[in-house]
């Protein structure tokens, strides 16, 4: 039996006070994957692609009180979940909103301010909810839980480090096993293999492209072979002990050019002084700026990150929690606080992209990342 | 490469052309996973995790016409699917919901009737819609999409028996290699590694764990008698 873990050691409690007291909630429903899994403990992946297998976790007095979830889904919430008062509703049968409804009632809720995750809830269910209790405030709390999760306990980050640090010696491991003429899928398979020797529950999400194919974003491994000159990207990560690890490691196919060296060198300095910034009081767009000035002035085109994203926190499961690394996100940093860092930029035929998880401290950063792999140099396929 | 497959023989337009006329629907607006993935041959699976990173494919002249992409997806978008007008959005500064606002607009289907996927549509996309366009009517779709693609096409029908068989050859090998005393996490791995699969959904578990409903692989030792599922 895996050991059943306890909500003072994954949820920052005193965070998720002072928030609900900020925006001033009584309630605070969460209903997505990745509010209701850190308020619960309790995941359950069947649910992103099967929406009427809601899960719903209610914080109230102070912490969350209340789960509820199918019923199929009692054993595991259950048997995984910190949780006592689980409640259940018959899929197909009763609406997930029925049982919320019933329970907001029931503890006198039902004309409070009530935050609800905007951004997960979707209309049907919203609309439905309204038509229940017409008298309730609700309001959007999507905030209130990514800045909870965003201040990690001390157990939450020993998760984060084991994960990454086992993912990143897989994937050294897997390309110290490959090489030229080698094909996309057979690298990504010995990945995976990798991690799963190491204890990983499931691959999160694997890229591994190599030419032509590093310039399709998320490109799966595909029959291509490995061939000489070519840069190798991968985006990875694999899920250990319920926490994922996301990572992003480039190598060249037998011998780089000089070219593709300078490029990796100014890339890996780049990555270098932003994990050097990661420091509390810092505005997280302050990252953005840094790296878009420095590829200015080197002569690098950054339009392909500007039209997203160069980092962002994680946790308990795949997903991109706040804060986000983008030009316009004006978030403090906090110790305890971590980031995956991951500056990148496209050229006419390769991508460019590094990714390490990094812990911001009192005074200083701390890859949480680091292995025995040294990136200083791009890996070489032998 | 992987097989790119094309709208053809995938998406049923003669059944998404009948249901979209007894909805009553001039324009269809899908931006599930599942759907998008269905109606344009493209999916990341990071949209599943990061909302704001919304691909949307809008149904318009009886076909799916137009995909609207996060800008550095659209290299994907172009790559893996058939859907050759491509739209695109700067994460975090422009919302997706700008540019399919604007299409709807540029096509003259504002003032129709404008099926939506209300169980995936987010409450604050939704509000951000009916913001832009006050004069539209949005109707719920979920229904529209669902039926088109519970008619499988002989090309899904192919590609679902082989993902079905070379699953079931995977697990069948797995197990004959599998003894008392194995971990249910060993019998997951040597199932896993193996193949052509891209990604598995997982649950393997011993007597002890039957009742956990789905569960992932643990270190429970399999003994004689238990049933493994």
């Amino acid at each position: 039996m895996a050991e059943r873990p306890t909500m003072e050691r994954f949820v920052n409690l005193g965070v998720l006070q002072r928030e609900m007291t900020r925006a001033s909630l009584d309630a605070l429903v969460a209903s997505s994957p990745e509010g209701s899994y850190y308020l619960s403990g309790f995941l359950d992946d069947t649910y992103l692609f099967l929406r009427d297998r809601l899960t719903i976790v209610v914080a109230y007095e102070g912490r969350p009180r209340t789960a509820i979830v199918s019923g199929i889904m009692e054993s595991a919430a259950r048997s995984m979940g910190w949780i006592d008062d689980v409640r259940t509703y018959k899929e197909h049968a009763v609406s997930p909103v029925s049982p919320l409804a019933d329970l907001l009632e029931e503890k006198g809720l039902a004309k409070g301010r009530i935050g609800v995750e905007v951004k997960w809830w979707t209309v049907a269910f919203y609309q439905e909810l309204l038509q229940r209790l017409p008298n309730a405030t609700f309001v959007p709390a999507d905030d209130v839980i990514q800045r909870t999760q965003s201040v990690k306990t001390v157990d939450e980050i020993e998760r984060l480090r084991k994960a990454a640090q086992l993912t990143d010696e897989a994937v050294f491991e897997a390309w110290k096993q490959s090489h030229p003429g080698d094909t996309e899928k057979e690298v990504a398979d010995r990945m995976t293999d990798e991690w799963m020797k190491r204890g990983a529950e499931a691959t999160s999400h694997l890229t591994v492209a190599s030419g032509r194919n590093t310039t399709i974003t998320h490109h799966k491994a595909s029959s291509k072979k490995l061939e000489a000159g070519e840069i190798v990207h991968s985006d990875h990560g694999a899920i250990f002990d319920g926490f994922w690890s996301d990572l992003g490691r480039l190598g060249v196919v037998a011998r780089p050019s000089q070219h593709q060296r300078d490029l990796y060198k100014i890339l890996r300095e780049i990555h270098r002084a932003m994990i050097e910034m990661a420091r509390p009081g810092i505005e997280v767009r302050e990252f953005f700026a840094f790296a878009k000035s420095e590829c200015n002035r080197r002569g690098i085109d950054f339009s392909f990150a500007e039209n997203s994203e160069i980092g962002h926190s994680m946790g308990q499961r795949p997903g991109h929690e706040a804060p986000i690394v983008h030009a316009y996100n004006r978030a403090v940093l906090e110790p305890n606080m971590v980031l995956a860092l991951e500056p990148m930029f496209m050229t006419s035929d390769e991508f460019y992209h590094l990714e390490d998880l990094v812990l911001v401290t009192e005074n200083t950063a701390q890859i949480l990342s680091k292995t025995g792999w040294d990136t200083e140099e791009l890996f070489v396929f032998e | 490469m992987a097989v790119r497959l094309s709208m053809k023989s995938v998406v049923n337009l003669e059944i998404l052309r009948r249901e979209m006329a007894r909805a009553n629907l001039d324009t269809l607006v899908a931006s599930s996973p599942e759907s998008t993935f269905y109606l344009s041959g493209v999916v990341d699976n990071t949209y599943v995790f990061l909302r704001d990173r919304l691909i949307i494919v809008v149904v318009h002249d009886g076909r799916p016409g137009t995909i609207i992409v996060s800008g550095i997806m659209e290299p994907l978008a172009r790559a893996t699917g058939w859907i050759e007008d491509v739209r695109t959005y700067k994460e975090h500064a422009v919302s997706p919901v700008s540019t399919l606002a604007d299409l709807l607009e540029e096509k003259g289907l504002v003032k129709g009737r404008i099926g939506i996927e209300a169980k995936w549509w987010t409450l604050a996309f939704y509000q951000e819609l009916v913001t832009r366009l006050p004069n539209a009517t949005f109707i719920p779709a979920d229904d529209v999409i669902q039926r088109t693609r519970s008619i499988k096409t002989p090309e899904e029908i192919k590609h679902l028996k082989t993902a079905a068989q070379l699953t079931d050859e995977a697990v069948y090998a797995a197990w004959r290699q599998s003894h008392p005393g194995d971990t249910e996490r060993e019998d997951r791995r040597v199932a896993e590694a193996r193949g052509g699969a891209r990604q598995p959904h997982n649950v393997c578990q011993w007597a002890e764990h039957d009742n956990y409903a789905p569960h992932s692989g643990r270190k429970k030792t399999g003994a004689r008698g238990d049933r493994p599922q």
